[in-house]
């Protein structure tokens, strides 16, 4: 899965701020922010990860274990997904 | 095995927060 073309992440004053340009500026009427994890995560999805893979990139960063990470990627992606922001793979 | 458990950050769980903008 990846995030969909048309999200850019800046940090702003110490933020982690994504905001939608062209056509998903349109279907997306909003913006994101993220702390840092979420930033981990959100810059993995834009080459393109699973669950798996987001759940070893966080254990690599953060002292976690892995169930307790394998459940936060989970509600992160499930909010991605809410919001029509995913491209799942085939 | 210890150095890499020190290298490591502590943990914060991953956010996102979305704020729609209302018409």
């Amino acid at each position: 899965m990846k995030i969909k073309e048309g999200y850019v992440l800046r940090t702003v004053a110490g933020e982690h701020i994504v905001v939608p340009i062209g056509n998903e500026a349109v279907n997306f009427n909003g913006i994101l922010t993220l702390n840092n994890s979420g930033k981990l995560l959100w810059e993995a999805l834009i080459a393109g990860s699973d669950i798996k893979g987001l759940t070893t990139k966080l254990m690599e960063i953060f002292v976690v274990e892995e169930t307790v990470a394998y459940h936060d990627v989970l509600a992160f992606i499930s909010k991605l997904r809410t919001h029509n922001i995913l491209i799942e793979n085939d | 095995m210890k150095k890499e458990q020190e290298d490591r950050l502590i943990y914060e769980k991953p956010e996102v927060e979305i704020i729609e903008f209302q018409l």
